[in-house]
């Protein structure tokens, strides 16, 4: 039978807690997490899945928020930015980012650990070129990209190390 | 923001195709989203209900019983086509396809139906299923048709979809003996600026060109295969001084002969400049992996 609705409820884990709500079937993800789970670190600028400051990861895998239905995340772990630090302590990317400097106005950082996260899970020592290409969908206007692929790498040595 | 619309799922491919047939343009099948969404973001699509058909049992990639026709579900997803085709040797103009197309996020969401119902001209499957001679399957309220991926993609935009269609599969047909495909694109926007793709196959001596497709993308309203091109490289003996020489004629000839448009990428001229360099590029690379599928079966 076919199922048609306006409305649905979605269940789903963000940065581990459960989220139980009803949404319109038209609201946009990144509308849901800014505007309904007040989570401000994920971005929106392009909306055309071009810049990558809108990137989530919904199940491990990165999505731009701005192009994806929020109904589809029903029965998904999101994480955003605001779920990597324990506490007070950054997370390794977090504090790679810091420590080379691979951020400055600091609009596409969520996007890009993000992406990071993913890549590093993918790929646990990538390469520079590796690093260039899985990024390539996440712009930065600020820093010409050299402080992030450091972050990059130092985040991977880091992490392994650990 | 996007208008309102509601959201139908059907129990069934036949569902889906009876719904889409009842509603005609108020309705649109939905499977990632990443062309339907923007596109309604622009207000260039206002459908009413978006049919759902990523949970039809539409994914996925299986070979056919004699073990060579590769079957791809419509909604399988870049990312899985990549992930796919990167374990297998045999596959590696698939899997270079699909590490180029757009990025890392819309390749985990955009599918290969979704890319070629769009009938987008700046896309890459579609050049590369055209020197295969892929087919596609369409259902519709009354049973499945195949239809040659070259009577599917029409013009920009423009495909063989009619009111109460749901693409089901692609299906890419067994690769000729001793034969090797490569896929090259280019380009400095998101999309590429131009696609080719070349097979290259071989007679039982290893070394005499069989038979070669030359399929040109991007730069024109559709994939393009150039048989005036393709016809320059047969009975040529690809491990001598005639391969060049026959290589630089089949570029050129593809250089004049393809159709190209200008547009944001680039001029007619620049585009031709284009056609001809990736052809000969591309040409290069599936003799190698020609001469390699042919020491493999020597070997065997
Ligand atoms: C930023 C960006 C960069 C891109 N770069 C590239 C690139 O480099 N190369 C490239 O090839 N592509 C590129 N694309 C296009 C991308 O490949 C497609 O967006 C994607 O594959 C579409 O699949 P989808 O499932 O999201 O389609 P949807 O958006 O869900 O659908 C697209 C269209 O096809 C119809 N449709 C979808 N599935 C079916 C079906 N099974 N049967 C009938 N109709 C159907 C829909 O009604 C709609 O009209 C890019 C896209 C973006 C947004
Ligand atoms: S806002 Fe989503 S990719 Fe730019
Ligand atoms: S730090 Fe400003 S856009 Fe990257």
């Amino acid at each position: 039978m076919n199922r048609v609705s306006e409305r649905r409820r979605i269940r789903c884990k963000v940065n581990g807690h459960d989220i139980d709500r009803e949404v319109p079937v038209t609201q946009l993800l990144v509308d849901f997490i800014r505007e309904d789970l007040n989570l401000t670190g994920t971005k929106r600028s392009c909306d055309v899945q071009v810049c990558g400051v809108c990137t989530v990861l919904v199940d491990g895998r990165p999505v731009s928020a701005c192009t994806y239905l929020a109904f589809e995340a029903d029965g998904a772990e999101i994480q955003t930015i605001e779920g990597l630090a324990s506490g007070s302590e950054l997370h390794p990317i977090q504090q790679a980012f810091l420590d080379e400097n691979a951020t400055q106005c600091g609009y596409c950082t969520p996007g890009m650990i993000l992406a990071t996260k993913s890549l590093l899970e993918d790929d646990a020592q990538p390469n520079r070129e590796r690093i260039r290409d899985y990024l390539k969908g996440n712009l930065c206007r600020c820093t010409g990209y050299q402080p992030i692929l450091s972050a990059v790498v130092l985040a991977s040595e880091r992490i392994r190390h650990d | 923001m996007l208008k309102s619309f509601r959201i139908c799922e059907p129990g069934s491919v036949e569902e889906a195709c009876e719904f889409l047939a009842q509603h005609g343009l108020a309705a649109a099948v939905y499977a990632g989203g990443t062309e339907l969404l923007l596109a309604m973001k622009e207000d260039l699509l206002a459908p009413e209900y978006l049919v759902d058909v990523k949970h039809l049992g539409l994914g996925g990639i299986s070979f056919s019983s004699s073990g060579r026709e590769v079957r791809i579900g419509a909604t399988t997803t870049h990312r899985e086509l990549e992930a796919w085709s990167a374990s297998r040797s045999q596959w590696e103009a698939l899997a270079e396809m699909e590490h180029g197309v757009a990025n890392v996020r819309v390749r985990n969401q955009g599918t290969i139906g979704g890319n070629l119902c769009f009938g987008e001209p700046h896309a890459d499957p579609g050049t590369l299923l055209s020197a295969w001679d892929a087919s596609v399957e369409i259902t519709d309220p009354h049973g499945r048709r195949q239809l040659p991926i070259g009577g599917f993609l029409l013009d920009e935009f423009a495909t063989a979809l009619a009111e109460g269609d749901v693409m089901t599969a692609v299906v890419i047909p067994p690769a000729p003996a001793r034969s090797g495909t490569a896929y090259l694109r280019f380009g400095f926007l998101e999309r590429p600026t131009i696609g080719v793709a070349t097979q290259v196959a071989l007679d039982p001596d290893g070394e005499t060109v069989s038979q070669t497709r030359i399929a040109v993308g991007a730069v024109g309203p559709r994939p393009e295969r150039i048989e005036p091109a393709e016809s320059e490289l047969v009975g040529v003996h690809s491990g001598t001084g005639e391969w060049p020489m026959a290589v630089a004629r089949a570029a050129s000839r593809a250089a004049e002969t393809c159709t190209v448009a200008a547009d944001a990428h680039g001029s007619e001229d620049y585009k031709r400049h284009l056609v001809e360099v990736f052809v000969w590029r591309a040409l290069e690379v599936a003799r190698a992996r020609a001469h390699a599928d042919a020491a493999r079966n020597a070997g065997q």
